[in-house]
């Protein structure tokens, strides 16, 4: 299967998960978990083939993970919405999801079939999926996280519930995104003798890791009035540097050289 | 303990919002002490200048990690006592994650310095306050310390076998940590450039020096394993490859797939040479290079045949050696030509040798380093103009002693990041 089939299965995809949101919208959910499912399940039958037809896991562009990033954020939503009830988790689940298969179709990138030798690895696919993973875990806890500063600005009371949704979600998120981290360490100690270089990459995952990282922390001793505004406001920020990190390193002058732009 | 908050809570309601540097100490006090740290850490580095790093070798960093361990046992001892309770509390740790996200930050900002870090003439406010060379300045150095402090003794005084997570995680952290950072100065790293056929044992210092090391390494061969070349076709006039839907049309050649389509062209592989030789400018054969240092590139016997008009065309394609050009196949007003072929693995076969007497016979390549008693000794780079013909083999060769410990660290801590994947925050 190549990246030309892509162009008829994404918008199907697409369709599915947007008519999946409307469905959720109008309280069906039951219907609208079956058509996001169906979403995912076509962009796993892609990205199954395209592995196979590559023969090698399709973690290496970031055409591929964009892949990647669509399955596992739109499968992420529909768990979430099972457990939580909330239409705006599915919706947004779906909607990201979309927004990155379109890209997909309307900015392809050259796909090839080799994979450079400091990427064969058995670290590659657990470093890469656990990245994934966690993004967008994380997205949904910081969106969880600007509704809940809302709600708190507009009542002045917060919602338990949502709270719960939040810190559950960051504590998934980080423990994904620590095993991203590791595994990368024990990965670079394998190719390049050092497990950690200060690469930029490396530099802005930790700031990342560091933003959830003061959201899980602070959540346990929770500070009343002021203090719980900021702390809200750790993981939508922690999203931003997040997608800086996957998507806006290479653009700094101290990218020059990293090892990690491509 | 418990009944502590309980007071303390019950007094703050009474009094009304508390007042700052009241105990014990929360969020306001927390960001209030670490600023002064970081403060105090910026203003060390615009008063010392540059801090050597070599200067906490061994043993001096053993000694620090001594003292770091009998702060977190006598934390044990003396739990009550304000300094104590106050870094295993939460908003300390909260503090000291954001001055770690601060210091990076701007370490993701401001393109750093390479180490060992020599000041230059007249630095600038960046470079005075260490923030251009941040992993040896003092404001990072601040900071680290107090973090394995407040880990060493959040561990002794929180950690429990009922909180496996918790345990797992700062355990973990903190080992590695204690290895990464302080056994920073110990780690070494030497290039050695080793001639085919050759065997050396120095490697080259900055200063054009040579230093001797512990072992030897005899290269046998270098060799760089090929993926094949991918096809292109060229139009004749503009000299530009061909495009399909925006993106560059290619066929990646594969002797397990010998047929396939570029473009309007129906395309077979009839043979493969990855390593060819030219005989006459239209004959190809396999090459015999190996240790000669000339690079061959690779041909392919082809045919292309036009969906449309059907006309076929047969031949030799090739990437081009150092000996002969690149050799592209005339489709009428167009070529059908080889790209660069990209590298699938860089491979050195080595016998090393030891002090100790250990003799070893291997292959290093990117991603399988050998292990020669303490040293780990890694593919690093060759001859790029000779390609899988190059005449030597560059080798870095790395000593660590506290990988073990940041190893075991990096161990606990996946442990923990699969408990919190699992059980959740609740076994925190």
């Amino acid at each position: 299967m190549t990246w030309t089939f892509h162009s008829y299965l994404a918008p199907t995809a697409v369709a599915a998960w947007l008519i999946g949101s409307c469905l959720a919208l109008i309280r069906k959910p039951q219907k609208a978990g079956l058509f996001v499912l169906a979403g995912s399940l076509l962009t796993l039958v892609f990205i199954v083939g395209l592995w196979l037809t590559l023969g090698r896991p399709p973690l290496r562009t970031m055409g591929e993970t964009r892949l990647w990033y669509s399955f596992f954020l739109s499968l992420a939503g529909l768990l979430a919405y099972a457990r939580w009830k909330y239409p705006w988790l599915l919706v947004f689940a779906a909607v990201t999801a979309s927004v990155f298969a379109v890209i997909n179709v309307l900015k392809p990138e050259l796909h090839s079939k080799a994979l450079m030798p400091a990427l064969i690895s058995p670290y590659f696919v657990p470093h890469v999926t656990a990245y994934m993973l966690s993004y967008a875990v994380l997205a949904a806890s910081a969106l969880g996280a600007v509704i809940q500063f809302k709600m708190l600005t507009k009542s002045g009371k917060s919602d338990r519930k949502l709270y719960s949704f939040i810190d559950d979600t960051v504590g998934i998120g980080l423990g994904f995104l620590m095993l991203g981290l590791i595994t990368g360490a024990l990965w670079a100690k394998e190719a390049w003798g050092h497990y950690w270089s200060w690469d930029p990459k490396e530099t802005w995952a930790l700031i990342t890791l560091a933003a959830f990282l003061g959201y899980l922390h602070f959540r346990l001793k929770p500070p009343r009035g002021f203090g719980e505004y900021v702390g809200l406001l750790l993981p939508p920020a922690g999203l931003i540097i997040l997608l800086f990190t996957w998507l806006g390193v290479s653009l700094l002058p101290s990218a020059a050289g990293s090892i990690h732009v491509y | 303990m418990e009944n502590d908050w309980k007071k303390e809570l019950l007094l703050e309601t009474r009094s009304g919002p508390r007042k700052l540097w009241t105990r014990p100490w929360g969020y306001g006090e927390s960001f209030l002490f670490f600023g002064s740290v970081l403060s105090g850490g910026l203003a060390a580095e615009y008063a010392f200048g540059p801090l050597d790093l070599k200067v906490l070798a061994w043993p001096f960093n053993f000694f620090l990690a001594l003292i770091i361990s009998a702060w977190a046992l006598l934390a044990r001892l003396l739990k009550n006592r304000a300094p104590f309770k106050f870094l295993s509390s939460r908003p300390p740790a909260v503090a000291l994650i954001v001055c770690i996200g601060f210091l990076s930050i701007i370490m993701g900002l401001v393109p750093q310095a390479s180490l060992p870090y020599r000041a230059p003439p007249e630095p600038g406010l960046i470079g005075r306050l260490g923030l251009d060379h941040l992993t040896s300045s003092f404001p990072l150095i601040f900071i680290y310390f107090f973090l394995l402090i407040a880990l060493g003794q959040t561990v002794i005084l929180r950690a429990s076998l009922k909180r496996p997570v918790f345990l797992l995680n700062h355990l973990g952290l903190w080992l590695l940590l204690i290895a990464a950072g302080l056994g920073a100065p110990d780690r070494q790293r030497e290039l050695m450039v080793v001639p085919e056929g050759g065997l050396e044992w120095r490697t080259r210092q900055a200063d054009g020096s040579f230093l001797e090391m512990p072992l030897a390494i005899r290269l046998l061969n270098f060799d760089i394993d090929e993926y094949p070349a991918k096809l292109a076709i060229v139009d004749h006039s503009s000299g530009q490859a061909l495009t399909e839907n925006g993106r560059l049309a290619v066929f990646q050649l594969d002797p397990a797939e010998p047929q396939g389509r570029l473009l309007d062209y129906d395309i077979s592989l009839l043979e493969f040479l990855p390593r060819a030789a030219q005989l006459r400018p239209d004959l190809f054969t396999r090459a015999i290079t190996q240790g000669t240092g000339q690079p061959a590139g690779q041909a392919a016997k082809l045919l292309a045949k036009n969906r449309y008009s059907g006309q076929s065309y047969q031949g030799w394609v090739s990437t081009g050696g150092l000996s002969y050009p690149p050799r592209p196949l005339p489709l009428g007003d167009r070529w059908l030509a080889m790209t660069k072929p990209e590298p699938r693995r860089f491979l050195s076969q080595v016998m090393v040798y030891t002090r100790e007497g250990l003799e070893l016979t291997a292959e290093i390549e990117v991603n399988k380093p050998l292990k020669a008693g303490d040293w780990l000794i890694y593919q690093h780079n060759y001859d790029t103009l000779a390609g899988k013909e190059s005449l030597w083999s560059g080798f870095e060769l790395v000593c660590d002693p506290w990988l073990p410990l940041a190893k075991t660290g990096f161990v606990l801590w996946a442990l923990g990041s699969l408990g919190l994947i699992i059980f959740g925050q609740k076994k925190l």
